[in-house]
């Protein structure tokens, strides 16, 4: 499994292999990949070819998109990066879903900021109904329970419109 | 429609999404499914992230003294013995206050806003993971009450535990939390006194069940302890080294009596 690591000592760049749940390969520069913390403890415990179970290639691919992105991160090109940020972000759910596994799995803390930050912003504004319609969460209430909770927090039901539209 | 639910992400990650809302739809959020209800109300890492994610929010415990309203800024970390009015503001009309009249009076509605309040004595029990414990009477008097408030919410617990007996003579409370099990205790220390005896102190610990409304009964006793002269261990964190062990010892004879039975 451990190759030769010697490479990075002769001064060229170190490269790691990722290999997703499809078994489809990713070759990248260590420099890259080790933003990911769970990568990064395999590194150093000499791996050079690492399997993601967890991780299809579609979610492996946006991650590594994630990852190369960041590596650029100067004090200068900050307004790019948000930019990336913002768009990497759009998507249904379902692709966020899948991004947010992953990133917890691997560890890449800026990206679960990212990620849970821009869930949350979805639930935001949100109406109730339209909460549990994006998210596919079914209501275990009874009406009685459920009128029960409102009357809890009246307050945070009232005053304003909720966005009852489903993006 | 969707496939992905919310509901199949780990629950450090749908915590980790919902302690990132603000206060008005964590509340709305309640209503979404009981489980979320348990995750924004009990939840201990919610409480946790929230108090990393918005450091500045204040945790609010109303006091009143002569109907004069204040407002207490705590913090999750707060130095549970300096004294609890470090940086009192006056009361905003606007911010969502706890049902207090739910608390004080279990048969009276007529009273709203609380006002009623004045008439009782709140004092600090304890403080943990951002929830307060608080006392409401006097200690030595037999109707006082306990109860939890999660400040975050502006929520409110009144907890019921057994009468006490005519012969006790001392009373000690503290609130805390045991890692181990991942659940709230309130302890209460009691001490008799007996003629001609050394006095015979008592230790009763309470856990808090999973916060579901619907259920009715929050809170369950979990067993009581007897020893003498417990008072020693005043010290907050003393007892809560002290639980932990104890409740570990519970937990490893709890299978081994049930294996008996059989």
């Amino acid at each position: 499994m451990a190759s030769s690591s010697s490479s990075s000592k002769t001064g060229l760049k170190k490269m790691l292999t990722l290999k997703s749940s499809d078994g489809d390969e990713f070759e990248l520069e260590e420099s890259i990949v080790i933003q990911c913390q769970t990568i990064k403890h395999m590194v150093e415990d000499g791996f050079s070819l690492i399997p993601l179970q967890n991780v299809d290639t579609k979610t492996l691919t946006k991650i590594i998109e994630y990852m190369k992105k960041h590596a650029e991160k100067t004090e200068s090109n900050k307004e790019e990066i948000k930019n990336f940020n913002k768009e990497f972000v759009k998507g249904s759910f379902d692709d966020q879903f899948e991004l947010v596994s992953a990133a917890n799995y691997l560890h890449i803390n800026g990206l679960m900021d990212l990620l849970c930050q821009s869930i949350a912003d979805r639930i935001n504004n949100k109406s109730v109904r339209a909460v549990r319609e994006i998210f596919n969460i079914s209501n275990d209430y009874t009406p009685d329970e459920e009128e029960k909770v409102r009357d809890e927090h009246k307050w945070a039901h009232e005053g304003g419109e909720f966005d009852e539209s489903l993006d | 429609m969707n496939e992905v639910s919310i509901m199949d992400l780990p629950r450090v990650i749908m915590v980790e999404i919902l302690s990132r809302l603000p206060i008005e739809p964590i509340f709305r959020c309640k209503t979404v499914c009981k489980c979320w209800y348990n995750s924004l109300t009990s939840d201990p890492l919610f409480v946790k992230l929230y108090h990393i994610i918005s450091p500045n929010f204040p945790c609010i415990l109303l006091l009143l003294h002569d109907s004069v309203s204040l407002l207490l800024e705590l913090k999750a970390d707060y130095d549970y013995h300096s004294i609890p009015r470090n940086k009192p503001i006056m009361l905003s009309i606007t911010f969502h206050l706890p049902r207090l009249s739910d608390l004080l009076y279990d048969d009276n509605d007529d009273d709203p806003f609380g006002l009623c309040f004045v008439k009782k004595n709140l004092t600090l029990i304890g403080l943990c993971n951002g929830f307060i414990c608080l006392l409401n009477g006097m200690r030595h008097e037999e109707d006082h009450s306990i109860c939890i408030s999660n400040p975050l919410l502006g929520e409110y617990f009144k907890l019921k535990l057994p009468q006490l007996e005519k012969r006790v003579c001392h009373i000690v409370y503290r609130f805390c939390f045991s890692e181990g099990s991942v659940q709230y205790k309130v302890l209460r220390l009691i001490t008799r006194k007996f003629c001609g005896r050394p006095d015979l102190s008592e230790l009763e610990i309470y856990t808090l069940e999973e916060l579901m409304i619907i259920s009715g009964e929050m809170w369950a006793k979990l067993q009581v302890l007897y020893g003498e002269n417990l008072a020693m261990l005043m010290s907050m964190v003393l007892f809560i080294r002290w639980m932990v062990k104890i409740f570990k010892k519970v937990s490893a004879f709890t299978p081994l009596i049930s294996g008996q039975k059989k």
